[in-house]
């Protein structure tokens, strides 16, 4: 129950400034590759619905798109060897598509470097989140 | 996959997508209600770090302010340092007096002072302040004194200047001026006046003040030289007596 407190605790603080570093989507991707799949499925649409309501420009798209690519990537997950190298790609792929999709949809132009952004903030997320919730830096 | 999983997922994407497909206003006031309890946590967040910024800001405007009210402090206990000062001197046996009065005729000429002849006080004792000399005492009563100040019309003592060492008399009239300097004496603005010690009363060495203006008369030998005074009598709240004199007559001020 503690892990759950954690992964909303870290969602609220760095919500305000997701526009800049989307460290939102590190926490959805940690959460669908070491939690349980329906507490997955219910944190990204939270998230999601966070987002929409936070950075307002129609309510639901974003819950939509979350709940999508974690349920895609749910299904993918049990293919996957988890190492650092396969979590990062995956990461990459899941993160540009996401991105996508949203860009596509809403017709928002891309930034570049929030997506730099997002990449290098994406391992000490994991990393943080792995000592808080498990003890270890990096879980195999 | 699970059929909860299933079921689960379809759910939330129903009902993600329903606020999607909904009317613009419906959509907005959805929002609004939602934003009202869920970005709680974060509309506090915002608002403690808008009032620390605040804070900061006015903290920062405080600390500019009890910087110039310091310097003001400052300058002010500088002036009144006359109040606050114990003023030594090894030479001289000093009596820290009040001020309590003033001739109300002649509000800088005179001065009453707390300090009597019980206090051993007695006529023609000189009064110095911290910045320099005052006057003398003109009566002492048994508790109580009068002081005649060096901007009392009439008020004189021998006086050098100790640039030049050249002798005068300081003389109170409608100015303090330095008298007796000769048109050929090389006196300059600036130059620090002192008491000579060429006197039944006043010991050699207190500053009286400093020579601001020099001008030639339609006297024969002698030229005008203006005396600014060391001390404002118009600000004195303590002053000093000289009780005796010993050896020497310098005075060590603290």
């Amino acid at each position: 129950m503690i892990r759950y407190l954690v992964y909303f605790v870290a969602l609220y603080v760095v919500l305000p400034f997701s526009a800049f570093v989307d460290i939102v989507t590190a926490i959805v991707f940690f959460i669908i590759i070491h939690e349980d799949e329906r507490f997955a499925l219910v944190f990204s649409s939270i998230a999601g619905l966070l987002f929409d309501l936070y950075y307002p420009i129609r309510l639901g798209i974003n819950t939509l798109i979350y709940i999508v690519f974690t349920q895609s990537l749910l299904y993918l997950k049990k293919y996957l060897v988890l190492n650092p190298l396969t979590t990062f790609t995956t990461f990459i792929v899941f993160f540009l598509s996401k991105l996508a999709v949203t860009n596509i949809i809403l017709s928002s132009p891309i930034s570049f470097t929030q997506i730099g952004y997002a990449i290098l903030a994406f391992f000490p997320t994991i990393l943080v989140l792995n000592k808080i919730n498990f003890g270890v830096w990096m879980r195999s | 996959m699970r059929r909860q999983q299933i079921i689960l997922f379809l759910f939330l994407l129903i009902a993600s997508a329903v606020p999607v497909f909904l009317h613009k206003n419906a959509n907005v006031v959805l929002s609004r209600t939602l934003s009202s309890f869920l970005l709680v946590p974060i509309k506090i967040t915002t608002n403690i770090l808008e009032y620390l910024a605040i804070s900061k800001v006015r903290i920062e405007k405080l600390e500019i302010l009890v910087n110039q009210l310091k310097l003001e402090n400052a300058q002010l206990r500088d002036r009144f340092n006359l109040d606050t000062t114990n003023m030594q001197s090894q030479d001289l046996r000093l009596l820290k007096a009040s001020v309590i009065g003033r001739d109300p005729l002649n509000i800088n000429g005179y001065l009453y002072i707390d300090k009597g002849a019980e206090n051993g006080v007695a006529m023609n004792q000189p009064v110095i302040a911290v910045d320099g000399f005052v006057g003398k005492i003109r009566h002492a009563g048994p508790t109580s004194s009068i002081v005649e100040t060096i901007e009392n019309n009439g008020f004189s003592v021998s006086a050098l200047d100790i640039n030049t060492s050249i002798h005068g008399v300081i003389k109170s009239q409608k100015n303090l001026m330095f008298d007796y300097i000769r048109h050929t004496d090389r006196i300059n603005v600036g130059d620090s006046i002192q008491t000579s010690g060429m006197s039944e009363f006043f010991p050699k060495g207190i500053l009286i003040g400093t020579v601001h203006r020099i001008s030639e008369s339609e006297d024969l030998f002698f030229k005008h030289v203006y005396v600014t005074p060391a001390v404002q009598v118009n600000r004195l709240v303590s002053l000093y007596l000289i009780l005796n004199e010993h050896e020497s007559h310098t005075i060590n001020q603290p």
